[in-house]
């Protein structure tokens, strides 16, 4: 058992979680009258919190909010259908440009050297992702100034 | 938090009736949060008349917003979460303090704290504690309306709502461990305080 008197810390704990209390601290509560009598405060504080009488508003709340939302939400579904349908299109697009062009483009790549090829994937790589890490902060930028979450 | 069970079922069901049109069934989802929404507004929006305007606007934001929640808590978290941020932003738009700097002064030695108990012990004897306990719940009241806000609703969340420390920090969307931390600090502060006025009041 330790003489040492309790801190806060461990008599919140031995007050809130005496299962998980350590043998010592249970030991010296027991034992000494001041870190009793401070548990004990701590007990009746905690229970008085619990007991605290809750909030209600005193308007109707789901009337009022219900009454301003719109009679049907497809909005999601919506949005979904527009992105299935971009991504429809953008796979469409590169198809009739491989099928229309296709030997057009790979002679537009036989007459350059290999080097250059891998400068200009690396130097498309890194402006895609640089516009697009850009473009993430906007909407962020965005998104916070509508206050909207 | 990783939440399954079959209250996620029921949040579930809630959530696509409301996706696929049905908004009468937001009703439903604001009765089952209106409560633990109404604590964090009163606990954090003194301003009575700013209230009903927040309330309203926590809930069509949870409506606006409802088709991008992923089922990874529990509804009423998520919703006490936007409750959580609105008040938090009204809060800083009004530039009123969020935390205070409570000094929480060293730790007595075990002479001072004999003698502080000595001089305030409210369990001397039980007509004492019976009128302490009476007194408790008023000056309780006022003494968790002086603490900061986010010391009011760390201290609501976990003691009168009885939400655990992974699903406060979801709420608040601070580490685990500094809502330990605030907590430990705002359960020694209201302590302090309590015995302060008890004293004052005994005098």
């Amino acid at each position: 058992m330790t003489n040492k008197h309790l801190n806060d810390a461990e008599i919140q704990q031995y007050v809130l979680q005496k299962t998980n209390c350590d043998t010592d601290i249970i030991e010296h509560i027991q034992h000494c009258r001041n870190c009793k009598i401070k548990a004990e405060q701590y007990n009746l504080l905690f229970e008085g919190i619990k007991q605290q009488e809750k909030p209600v508003f005193d308007f109707n709340l789901a009337d009022l909010v219900v009454a301003q939302l719109p009679k049907s939400q497809h909005k999601v579904s919506n949005e979904k259908s527009f992105f299935y349908f971009i991504i429809f299109i953008a796979i469409i697009s590169v198809c009739i440009v491989f099928y229309l062009f296709a030997n057009n483009l790979l002679n537009l790549f036989q007459g350059i050297a290999r080097i250059s090829i891998g400068l200009i994937i690396i130097t498309g790589a890194s402006l895609l992702v640089f516009l697009c890490i850009d473009m993430y902060r906007t909407y962020q930028i965005q998104i916070k100034t509508l206050n909207f979450y | 938090v990783n939440y399954k069970n079959k209250n996620n079922l029921a949040d579930q069901l809630l959530v696509d009736k409301v996706l696929h049109g049905d908004t009468s069934v937001f009703k439903a989802i604001m009765k089952n949060t209106e409560g633990l929404v109404a604590q964090i507004i009163f606990k954090m929006i003194p301003g009575v008349e700013d209230r009903k305007d927040i309330a309203q606007d926590i809930y069509l934001k949870t409506f606006q917003k409802l088709g991008s929640f992923k089922f990874q808590s529990k509804l009423s978290t998520w919703v006490a979460q936007i409750a959580y941020n609105t008040c938090i932003n009204h809060l800083e738009k009004k530039k009123l303090i969020l935390l205070n700097n409570y000094n929480d002064g060293e730790e007595p030695d075990g002479e001072t704290l004999e003698k502080q108990n000595n001089e305030i012990d409210p369990f001397s004897n039980e007509t004492e504690k019976f009128i302490f306990k009476k007194e408790l719940s008023e000056i309780l009241k006022i003494e968790i309306n002086k603490l900061s806000p986010v010391y009011k609703i760390l201290i609501t969340l976990y003691h009168t709502e009885e939400l655990n420390y992974a699903e406060i920090a979801e709420i608040t969307e601070l580490p685990e461990g500094t809502v330990k931390n605030y907590l430990f600090r705002a359960r020694k502060v209201l302590r302090d305080n309590l015995l302060l006025t008890y004293k004052k009041e005994a005098l």
